[in-house]
């Protein structure tokens, strides 16, 4: 059941240039939470920014801590990097669906810099409930930004394999390509893929499953005014002879990746 | 409590548990915030507006936020009337409030159809009746701007329905007191006001507008002046009731728009930042009134001090 809470701040933790962790504690959303839920945060007591803004859960723990992996990128986000211990905010959550992690016995989880959020949540879940191998391919700009966002894994037992733009740190390119160099591996009876990042890096994962009959989930990311499935702002393009609109915060954010009208989204 | 001051607000025919009512296109059907806030707090809940036939709406992207503001072209998206009675008024007939749905029409035709179809089914209270979307190209501009027009669509939902008939006027006109008498003198049991105001935002980089459909409608703090400017001219206009709407964040802002004349008010874009607005809104109200020694709400509506 979704609850609006005050939030109160634990810690809030720098993890390089303008990407930062938030723990929360939040007992009642945290308690709910799964794997690509999200919540909306109120970043701000005043009418600017004024509306709430979607953050997926990346970590919650038994005592009702909530954590949020974020990216500065505009206003809200740089308020919510200046929150300090013992400051309050409100949150509305768990929001949207998730991933289906009981489809396969095995999964690729493919993430773009702070689209490791829902990924690592569906790690720690798999994991937890055993019999399934995982296999981690993450990429970002530069090693710098990349190795925070997947510090998560190794504690697990889960190998990254690591692509950045600059080749700072492990492969020197995109993360498509990792995948592309196991293609040859994937048994498309056994094995999923879960995706969360960039448009273009979700469009171009989803264009490799496609081709090579891989079953994939992506969850996606559009501008939201109110995320419980009100505003009807949140659309995205459906395919073949699917809905015309897809609306990311009640029928996604999750999604097959062939439900999805990919050019729309890029342009 | 002995002395609490009595919130119930009677309005076209009707009495409302308090004047806050939600907004159309905000608070969806009602159901999609019944985990986060009290329905039965709320003196009504208005839907989403409802066409003859489902619509699919604008291509994304459809909203935008500008400076204290929201610019949306959701395009009028809904199930239609009948999986409107199939799906959602089940829910709503048993929310603990008033059910007010609110229609849209691209012919006069349609709006007298969808008056004919919900006046026959049980767990509707009142219509309102968009004239004034400026989202769709073929949509309700045309009416709520001209004069003829709106007299048209309200004499048409008065034909076709017994239920009371609010008619929600469109900001995006020269003269809003013109709108307003016609709709009174064709016969309107109450009116309300603003709808979105119609704007645009540019991504000055891309050289691109920022929503798919170039042009939108501005709601939030932002339009709330202009708001209250056209509550307080059309209060003063005619002698139907009036629902004050535009920008209402807080029971301040409320309370505002009763002192211009309004005899309730709508909350829409503060649902967004705050699913419990509205509800707290009716709490800061009555706080107000007992505050100020006032047993009604009533008794503060138009007392603006000149
Ligand atoms: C379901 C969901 C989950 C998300 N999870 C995370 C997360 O875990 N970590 C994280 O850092 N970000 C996440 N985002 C994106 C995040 O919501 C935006 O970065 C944030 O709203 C930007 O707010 P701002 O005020 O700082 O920037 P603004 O000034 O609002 O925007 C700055 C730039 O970001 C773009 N933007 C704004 N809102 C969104 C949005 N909702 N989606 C995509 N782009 C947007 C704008 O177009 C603009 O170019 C998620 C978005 C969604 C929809
Ligand atoms: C996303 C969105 C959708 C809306 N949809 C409708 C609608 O379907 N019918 C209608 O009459 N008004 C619609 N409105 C207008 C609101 O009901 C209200 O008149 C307007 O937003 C001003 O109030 P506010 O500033 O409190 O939001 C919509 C507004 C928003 C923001
Ligand atoms: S964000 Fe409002 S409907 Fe999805």
């Amino acid at each position: 059941m979704k609850t609006v809470e005050r939030a109160r701040v634990k810690r809030i933790v720098s993890l390089g240039r303008n990407l930062f962790r938030l723990d929360l504690h939040s007992p009642q959303i945290a308690g709910q939470a799964w794997p690509a839920s999200f919540v909306m945060a109120r970043t701000s007591e005043a009418t600017a920014p004024l509306l709430c803004r979607p953050f997926s859960v990346y970590q919650t723990t038994s005592e009702g801590e909530l954590q949020i992996l974020f990216r500065v990128v505009g206003q809200g986000t740089a308020n919510l990097s200046r929150l300090r211990p013992d400051d309050e905010i409100s949150l509305t959550g768990p929001l949207g669906n998730g991933f289906d992690l009981g489809a396969r016995k095995e999964f690729i989880l493919i993430a773009g810099g702070v689209g490791v959020a829902p990924v690592f949540m569906a790690a720690k879940q798999i994991v937890r409930n055993g019999g399934t191998r995982i296999t981690v391919m993450a990429g970002a700009a530069t090693g710098e930004e990349l190795e925070p966002l997947t510090a998560g894994f190794a504690p697990l037992g889960i190998d990254c394999e690591l692509a950045t733009d600059d080749g700072s740190l492990g492969h020197h390119g995109l993360v498509t390509d990792l995948l592309k160099q196991r293609l040859a591996d994937v048994s498309p009876q056994r094995t999923g893929i879960l995706c969360c990042g960039p448009a273009p890096m979700m469009a171009a994962v989803a264009g490799i499953c496609e081709q090579a009959g891989i079953w994939c989930q992506v969850s996606l990311e559009t501008m939201m005014a109110c995320g419980v499935s009100a505003c009807l702002g949140c659309t995205v393009a459906g395919r073949g002879n699917g809905k015309k609109y897809l609306h990311v915060c009640k029928d996604g954010p999750v999604f097959m990746a062939g439900e999805i009208e990919w050019k729309t989204l890029l342009t | 409590m002995e002395n609490a001051p009595d919130l119930k607000t009677a309005i076209a025919g009707m009495t409302l548990r308090n004047p806050v009512m939600t907004a159309s296109g905000t608070f969806g059907y009602g159901e999609e915030f019944a985990e986060l806030t009290n329905l039965h707090r709320l003196g009504a809940i208005v839907t989403k507006g409802i066409s003859l036939a489902p619509r699919p709406g604008n291509p994304p992207p459809r909203v935008v936020e500008t400076a204290s503001g929201l610019l949306n072209a959701i395009g009028l998206e809904n199930v239609g009337v009948q999986a409107f009675i199939d799906a959602k008024l089940p829910f709503l007939k048993n929310c603990g409030t008033r059910v007010i749905a609110n229609i849209l029409g691209d012919r006069v035709e349609e709006y007298g159809e969808l008056c004919a179809i919900l006046s026959g089914v049980e767990g509707v209270d009142a219509i309102e009746v968009n004239i004034s979307c400026p989202n769709v190209k073929q949509g309700g501009i045309a009416f709520g701007t001209d004069p003829e027009a709106v007299a048209a669509v309200t004499k048409t939902c008065k034909k076709n329905s017994k239920l009371p008939i609010i008619i929600k006027l469109s900001p995006n006109v020269t003269d809003i007191t013109v709108t307003a008498r016609a709709a009174e003198e064709a016969g309107a049991d109450a009116i309300s006001l603003i709808n979105t105001i119609t704007a645009m935002a540019i991504d000055a980089e891309k050289r691109r507008p920022r929503l798919a459909n170039v042009i939108g409608g501005l709601s939030g703090p932002a339009i709330k002046p202009v708001a209250l400017r056209m509550v307080w001219q059309a209060a003063a206009a005619v002698r139907i009731p009036v629902i004050g709407i535009g920008g209402i964040m807080t029971a301040d802002d409320a309370l505002e728009f009763i002192i211009a004349g309004a005899a309730a008010v709508q909350v829409g874009t503060a649902s967004f930042v705050n699913p419990r607005a509205a509800e707290e809104i009716a709490a800061g109200i009555s706080a107000y009134l007992e505050r100020h020694g006032l047993d009604s709400v009533a008794a503060l509506r138009g007392s603006l001090r000149l």
